[in-house]
């Protein structure tokens, strides 16, 4: 996600990234990997909930975990429900939902292709702001 | 075609999030205006 963050910009959209654990846990996160995005939490996942985003282990985590770790990517302390599963939804300037990814396993990303080509058209505002 | 709708959006505005200083903020103050792309992550780290 960060790869596209620059694009997100460039298009006049934003990157909000919501965690499960605590704001403790976001602000250890955000200083050990730099990162460049708004970044929240929910410690009691009622947005999790209402997204539809489920829990569990499911067949798939360990061999997306393996693939993960031969690109380089390497697991730090887990912080938050290791069991919770995550999603991406990209919502319009008036909210409505154009996408919606729920994962059902570690390593079950979004396509960032399929999010870009789901954002509107870049304005030409945008277009001279980035 | 992902049809769009306004259905989570509405769903997902009354509930706060806390920001990393622990501040709440409503989602859809967060969503308001702009085209988001909202990512749920599975853990930190």
């Amino acid at each position: 996600m960060r790869d596209i963050e620059p694009e997100l910009r460039r298009r006049g959209a934003q990157l909000i990234v919501i965690g499960n654990g605590s704001p403790a846990h976001a602000r250890a996160f955000a200083a050990e990997a730099a990162i460049p995005f708004a970044l929240y939490v929910d410690p009691e996942r009622l947005a999790y909930r209402a997204a539809g985003t489920g829990k569990g282990i499911a067949p798939g985590t360990f061999s997306a975990s393996l693939r993960a770790m031969r690109k380089g990517h390497r697991q730090t302390a887990t912080r938050g429900d290791a069991a919770q599963n995550g999603g991406v939804f990209v919502f319009d300037a008036e909210g409505r939902e154009r996408y919606r990814q729920i994962s059902r396993f570690s390593g079950d990303h979004a396509d960032p292709a399929e999010i870009l080509a789901a954002l509107p058209r870049p304005t030409p505002a945008a277009r001279m702001a980035s | 075609m992902h049809q769009p709708t306004l259905d989570l959006a509405q769903r997902l505005a009354p509930i706060e999030v806390l920001d990393v200083e622990g501040r709440p903020h409503p989602i859809g103050t967060l969503l308001a205006g702009r085209a988001s792309v909202l990512v749920f992550i599975r853990h930190f780290g």
